[in-house]
């Protein structure tokens, strides 16, 4: 039942997907939910590290930053082409975060995992800023978009808007879908056990260090496809999105949007990126606008939107994935 | 019938010469006793005697200060907890820890995570290997409910439960790690005798299963039950060790619950 109840949700969103494109003939829409998409990514990630495994990273937008600039890096400097350039640009996020992980993972407490990724996330973006020769000091300029795919009879060609978006969101659904069956597996289990109670998951045989730093891995990982996308999309990079200012967007919402559930994951970029954007007028008021919202929802709400919808009533929680 | 005697039957857990320090206190001072195989081995004292710190000792939630611990005949000494776990040793404790949000089916399901090997690709692919295993949890874990009469609440979060359903619960994800010994921390403190008939039941079923119950309790009246053998402790040292009828007449005992005799 709860099984085909989530089937029908994903297909509808899928539709929904699909669907956006053809209602609109602006690339303006295109590129903006291109981009709503690539914040799922990275929220969904962070619910993960966040959410589940009760790790707060404030230096997620650092993972997103590193991808970005290795992918820009590879293409620009050394010449690779899309495919290569963003997965070496994946794995040596991986690798980064695994080396970076451990020592910051091994002491036990949460505020020195955060004071931590704090710490990376301006160590990184200062070296962005100053390693001239490599990343292009305040922006690295002229990452091309992936060239045109030929794949049985059907041509994609990246340089027009839509593409892209068809790509992007596989990847949404991609990582969502891999997040929720890690999640339902041992491994899951594993990461909620540390967030609930790390000394009785240690006394039922769980490595918290091992599971913290798979979790921060993965989490770090799927960030860094997230930022390798964005990088050949956008063309041009600078520094701030490896900043403490990302990361802090990032971890307001999903505490918004409501953690250990796909919807919030969706909900907080939607509502805290994608609204703001018509706020145009009001760019000023933004901070003031976030401010407002995670008062709002931290004090009517802690466990996010989607959570407090879903505390209702078990039936409508059903709907809420 | 000789086999059955305590005597005859070979240590599973000797520990020897066991220190335990905090600072200037020492809470277990040169402590040394052997639990048998398959016998219910009971750990009596006064409040403040350093019974659950030797509990913490053996499972490596707090360093020794001196001392030595062996296990199914490897020293497990240094060992990191979930390491302990993994060899054998499982424990209850004594005030409510849970994972409060986890539904109970769940609950017991993580305690099976050391004898589960699926990895995160395993997880991602939702290979034939993790879907196996998953089933095989599920069904283990149904017997476990079972066993601990939860079947009716294994939809509600751990927390939704009453006191004498989470100490159960807590028994029953200890045993999902597949013990050869289990500690259990006051398992019967704050019940009702219904909820302490329930659980003696829950301990004689581990008992037949071949599981070595190393228990804490402040209940005389079950202790003497269902004891073989009985330690006591004071003042972080061993006071007495022996049978239940000699350990309830035996004036030191006595004297270290309720003071000395007036002459």
């Amino acid at each position: 039942m709860e099984r085909s109840i989530r089937l029908l949700i994903f297909l509808f969103l899928g539709l929904v997907v699909l669907l956006i494109p053809l209602l609109t003939s602006s690339n303006y829409w295109i590129y903006m939910f291109t981009l709503v998409g690539i914040y799922i990514i990275l929220v969904a990630s962070l619910d993960l590290l966040y959410g589940y495994t009760g790790l707060v990273s404030l230096g997620h937008g650092a993972a997103f930053g590193i991808g970005a600039y290795a992918c820009g890096i590879l293409q620009v400097k050394l010449g690779y082409s899309f495919l290569p350039a963003i997965l070496g640009g994946t794995l040596f996020s991986c690798v980064f975060s695994a080396i970076i992980g451990w020592p910051m993972l091994r002491i036990k407490g949460r505020p020195y995992f955060a004071m931590g990724t704090l710490a990376m996330g301006i160590m990184v973006t200062i070296v962005i800023h100053n390693w001239d020769s490599l990343t292009g000091g305040v922006s690295l300029a002229g990452i091309p978009l992936p060239p045109t795919v030929h794949f049985l009879g059907w041509t994609l060609d990246f340089s027009s808007k839509r593409p892209y978006y068809y790509l992007v969101f596989f990847v949404v659904f991609l990582s969502i879908f891999l997040i929720h069956r890690l999640n339902r597996s041992r491994v899951g289990r594993a990461f909620k056990s540390i967030r609930e109670n790390a000394d009785l998951a240690e006394a039922l045989g769980v490595n918290i260090l091992r599971y913290k730093l798979i979790s921060y891995v993965i989490a770090s990982t799927m960030a860094a496809f997230a930022g390798g996308l964005y990088a050949c999309y956008m063309g041009s990079i600078e520094p701030e999105i490896a900043g403490g200012h990302m990361s802090f967007e990032l971890l307001v919402m999903i505490v918004v949007g409501g953690a250990r559930t796909i919807t919030g994951e969706v909900l907080g970029p939607l509502l805290l990126w994608f609204l703001p954007e018509f706020l145009e007028a009001a760019q000023v008021y933004r901070p003031l606008f976030y401010g407002l919202v995670l008062l709002i929802v931290i004090i009517l709400m802690p466990s996010g939107i989607a959570g407090k919808v879903r505390s209702l009533h078990p039936r409508i929680a059903k709907w809420i994935p | 019938m000789d086999s059955l005697k305590p005597e005859n039957r070979s240590p599973l857990l000797v520990v020897n010469k066991l220190t335990v320090s905090f600072g200037r206190l020492t809470a277990v001072s040169d402590l040394g006793f052997q639990v048998h195989s398959r016998e219910i081995f009971g750990l009596i004292g006064p409040n403040g005697a350093g019974k659950t710190t030797v509990f913490n000792a053996i499972t490596g939630t707090v360093p020794l200060s001196g001392g030595g611990i062996r296990f199914a005949d490897m020293d497990i000494t240094g060992l990191k907890p979930h390491q302990i776990t993994a060899r054998g040793i499982a424990r209850s404790h004594q005030a409510a820890t849970i994972f409060p949000e986890t539904p109970v089916m769940e609950h017991v399901m993580t305690g099976r995570h050391c004898r589960t090997e699926t990895t995160v690709l395993g997880a991602f692919l939702n290979s034939p290997f993790c879907r196996k295993e998953e089933i095989q949890g599920q069904g283990k874990a149904r017997e476990l409910l079972a066993l601990a009469n939860l079947e009716d609440v294994q939809e509600q979060p751990a927390s939704n439960l009453t006191w004498a359903q989470q100490k159960r619960l807590m028994v029953a994800t200890a045993l999902a790690t597949e013990p050869k010994l289990i500690l259990l921390d006051e398992p019967v403190a704050g019940m009702n005798a219904e909820e302490i008939q329930e659980m003696l039941k829950l301990i004689a079923t581990m008992r037949n299963q071949g599981i070595t119950v190393f228990i804490i309790e402040h209940n005389m009246k079950v202790i003497m039950q269902i004891c073989d053998r009985i330690l006591v402790m004071n003042y972080g040292q061993k006071l007495t060790e022996g049978n239940p009828e000699e350990i309830a007449r035996n004036p030191k005992v006595i004297e270290a619950y309720l003071g000395y005799k007036q002459k």
